[in-house]
């Protein structure tokens, strides 16, 4: 086996490794106009190996280990000449065992397209375009002291629905447990409820309101922030975390946690970057910010444990859950005086990222609320507030969660609606 | 062993249309974070991209060393083309060309103890400067790449890219204040001496420094004039994209979004006279520069606006095949393992023939925004917002005090409506254009020269 000699000698160039194998096949399907564009399906394998000797770091990224013999040249050479970074402290090297290699799944994605097509035109909308995902791949981890393996099947739908200029979207990512129940049907009627709510148009000024974020937009914008949380922002100095854990950083509604082995999701990861066996951690409980995300060398550098988040260098977060509460949309709608409601939101940048200060721009339902009904669809307005404003004023949560996953916008999570108050709404002129 | 031709022979009977891309990409980067080195990545990469088209369009996409694999993921690649979609694409071929831009100084001359020693400079010029946080990264990637279809296409290109990244972050007194920039070009390393990069750099986090301290513009109505990063994202983000074609049909509508731009709209008025905006993908050295598109349609230059009004579109094969027209070289895919979508290159708004230092004289009242931090547009490409960086009032036709992060909120139309001259500079930006799903980001440049615009509401 090429691996297993690459392993072998990658040992005798280097102190420490880690070795992340990605293999198997992927499969989309992407629609627009209620008819399909493109049938694509990967089936590559990936390597990324990190090396470490002493302080001198590298990490590369390989397609394949065909004359693997060079690339290990290049690699030494590169590790031989490199400055050290005073800020690796190492590879995790407790023991963990893993190893859960599963049956792929199937599915008839096109078929699934064309369901979700048909359920966004018998919600009413006159177009749909979106896609499905299905990944089968099987992951292996190998370190000097880790050989971890496990396959995974995940499947994601993306539909945005469009009634005249309003649209509406569902983004849902399926992992090992929950495939099944998929509805790419419902998806699309869902979508195409959105985008027919209403068609009357509205407008406000711009200025403070209480705001339904749906699952979507709450996902947006954890999706952006959350790097926050990573002890690599944590000891660059830039976080609007930085300094804060053990104080309140949100309201006492808001708990936030890193999910990695919800397997009904497509973030399931039950090994981080290093071998560590990952768990749920904690990172904003009651309000109370618990700490950061760390993998064995930030931990160790900062005094703490790893927290099965490595990306060696960058901990990351794997799939962010936001606990909902007991309410529901209807109610949150039904008792608001004046506000929004915003079902998606994108292109979140940043003013100020020490104090998380950005904008997003909402999209696929905006809606102005008052006296407790839906009166119009709003376009050109912003979310242009702050993540720790945002988190601090959230008031209520809804029983219901959604597992989201869109684009590159929401990283695979999973949310609830939260009722958010005073949140600053701007607008063009 | 290149298999393009045997899989070009495999697919001639079974496809309507078929065509084979290889890349090979080798890249390297290296990052200092706060005055130590924080690392470097190597990537080592290729593969097939094969498409083909019957009833519908199927790709694949793999990197197998034997053709008994690969001919079983055809088999499976022809299957999918059979199932109903849709399949009109450019079928145009005939073209056997080759090309190749790896400048003066090749990336594998040029030792990493160099480049390193480049990002360590930068990182203390901003430290020196007073930037407490700060971030640098280069990266180069070499790429070698063919494009083969059976409509008797054959281009052979070759190139290397040269990205420079900073961010940098000052803190005084309880006051934040960060600045992120971006350069890049297709050549080699004498890329790094073709700009003073530690006057850019050092000036960058000097203004910053100043900007801490600088009060905020009273909301109103200004005369406002933007200098050439901010009239560069512009023509990215309201001119550029609204004008690619596969937007404008709904082929992103589920991702990067559409167009405010209708396909049947012909030839909309969008702003004043002085409004000219291109796309070219043949200037070289830019971080877009391309003779041949991934797609094997030759380059050029092409006005989106044209005197106020929409002109030309940016069109890939497919995009191409649906508006009628022919393509036009904008199909680019950021790696083997990706689609070709209509892309921008290198976008920007033509230059006038006035002085910058004109363009702020006729000004009584205003602002001066020469860049930017905040940005953002809706999926339309209608709606904007650019946050200043360095920004100042103009008052009486003269430059005065800074102002802190004025804000501009407003439209395309309204952006370009109020445009009332253009200066005679021209300066580019780089940038990575995000589209598509999975999503690619491909380099590309953005630029402009200072432009004027009346009357505009800042916050």
């Amino acid at each position: 086996m090429e691996i297993d000699k690459f392993v072998k000698n990658l040992g005798k160039i280097c102190d420490e490794f880690a070795i992340n194998v990605t293999d198997g096949t992927t499969e989309e399907v992407r629609f627009s106009e209620n008819t399909i564009d493109l049938d694509s399906e990967w089936s590559n394998p990936s390597y990324t190996v990190f090396a470490a000797r002493g302080k001198k770091i590298v990490e590369t990224s390989l397609d394949s280990l065909e004359s693997w013999e060079g690339k290990l040249r290049a690699l030494s050479n590169m590790l031989e000449n490199a400055p050290e970074n005073p800020d690796f402290y190492g590879i995790n090297p407790v023991k963990f065992s893993y190893h859960n290699i599963q049956e792929y799944r199937n599915a008839d994605i096109h078929g699934m397209a064309g369901d979700m097509i048909h359920g966004a035109r018998d919600g009413g909308a006159d177009r749909a375009a979106g896609l499905i995902y299905l990944h089968n791949l099987r992951n292996r981890v190998i370190t000097p002291w880790n050989d971890q393996e496990y396959s995974e099947s995940s499947l994601e739908l993306v539909v945005r629905a469009f009634k005249g200029s309003n649209s509406g979207q569902e983004a849902l990512h399926y992992g090992m447990d929950s495939m099944e129940s998929a509805n790419p049907y419902g998806a699309g009627m869902s979508a195409a409820r959105t985008a027919t709510l209403t068609d009357k148009k509205a407008s406000i000024d711009e200025g403070k309101y209480d705001v339904i974020f749906s699952p979507y937009t709450m996902g947006t914008v954890l999706s952006y922030n959350m790097e926050f949380l990573s002890y690599y922002s944590i000891n660059a100095g830039l976080s609007p975390f930085l300094d804060r854990a053990g104080q309140v950083v949100a309201s006492k509604n808001v708990t936030i946690f890193d999910d990695p082995l919800d397997k009904r999701g497509a973030g399931f990861t039950p090994v981080d970057q290093e071998g560590t066996a990952t768990s749920r951690v904690n990172l904003i409980e009651n309000g109370i910010l618990k700490g950061y995300l760390h993998s064995y060398s930030t931990g160790r550098q900062s005094g703490n444990q790893s927290t099965g988040n490595a990306g060696i260098i960058q901990p990351m977060p794997w799939q962010i859950h936001m606990a909902g509460g007991s309410g529901n949309p209807d109610d949150m709608i039904a008792g608001m005086k004046k506000g929004l409601l915003i079902n998606n939101s994108w292109y979140a940048r940043f003013q100020d990222e020490s104090n998380g200060t950005f904008s997003t721009v909402p999209r696929d339902g905006i809606f102005l609320i008052e006296n407790g009904e839906v009166s119009g669809s709003l376009e050109g307005i912003r979310i242009s507030d702050s993540i720790l404003n945002i988190l601090m004023h959230v008031r209520e949560l809804s029983r219901e969660e959604k597992y989201v996953k869109w684009w590159d916008e929401i990283h695979a999570s999973i949310m609830p609606y939260a009722l958010v108050e005073n949140v600053n709404i701007s607008k063009g002129f | 062993m290149d298999y393009t031709g045997d899989i070009l022979e495999y697919l001639s009977g079974r496809a309507v249309f078929a065509d084979v891309r290889h890349m090979d990409s080798t890249g390297k980067s290296y990052s200092y974070r706060n005055g130590q080195f924080d690392g470097q990545n190597t990537s080592m990469s290729s593969g097939y991209a094969v498409r083909c088209v019957n009833n519908s369009i199927a790709m694949a996409f793999f990197n197998d060393q034997d053709f008994s694999s690969i001919r079983g993921k055809l088999e499976r690649l022809v299957e999918k083309s059979m199932k109903a979609g849709k399949n009109k694409i450019d079928m145009s071929g005939g073209i056997k060309k080759s090309w190749k831009e790896l400048g003066k100084i090749k990336v594998m001359d040029v030792p990493d103890s160099q480049k390193i020693e480049f990002i360590k400079d930068m990182d203390s010029i901003m430290g020196e400067n007073g930037a407490s946080i700060r971030f640098t990264n280069l990266s180069e990637d070499t790429v070698m790449e063919s494009y083969a279809n059976t409509s008797g296409t054959l281009i052979e290109g070759e190139y290397s890219r040269i990205y420079f990244v900073y961010m940098a972050g000052i803190r005084d007194s309880g006051s934040f204040e960060e600045s992120s920039e971006e350069y890049g070009s297709t050549s080699g390393y004498e890329y790094l001496d073709s700009l003073d990069f530690p006057y850019l750099v050092g000036n960058d986090i000097k203004k910053l420094r100043k900007s801490l301290h600088a009060g905020r513009a009273s909301p109103g109505r200004y005369d406002l004039v933007v200098g050439p990063s901010i009239s560069g994202i512009v023509a990215h983000e309201s001119g550029g994209h609204p004008m690619e074609y596969d937007r404008i049909i709904g082929r992103e509508a589920a991702q990067a979004g559409g167009s405010f731009i209708g396909a049947g709209d012909g030839k909309t008025r969008i702003g004043s006279e002085y409004v000219n905006l291109i796309d070219d993908p043949s200037i070289r050295g830019s971080f877009g520069y391309y003779e041949y598109d991934d797609e094997g349609i030759k380059s050029g230059k092409r006005y989106l606006y044209r005197n106020g009004y929409t002109d030309s579109y940016i069109l890939n094969r497919e995009s191409a095949a649906i508006s009628g027209m022919p393509a036009n070289g904008g199909g680019r895919s950021s790696d083997w393992d990706m689609e070709p979508l209509a892309r921008m290159s290198t976008t920007y708004i033509e230059p006038g023939n006035i002085s910058p230092e004109e363009l702020i004289e006729d000004v009584r009242h205003g602002i001066y925004m020469k860049n930017f931090t905040e940005w953002n547009i809706d999926d339309t490409r209608f709606y904007e917002k650019y946050v200043g960086k360095e920004a100042y009032l103009i008052e009486n036709g003269k430059i005065t005090s800074m102002v802190r992060r004025p804000v501009l909120e407003t439209n395309t139309v309204n952006f370009y409506s109020s445009l009332d001259g253009a200066g005679d500079d021209l300066v580019f930006h780089a940038g990575i254009c995000g589209k598509g799903d999975p999503e690619q980001g491909v380099p590309v440049w953005m630029g402009g020269p200072h432009l004027r615009l009346r009357n505009m509401y800042m916050k």
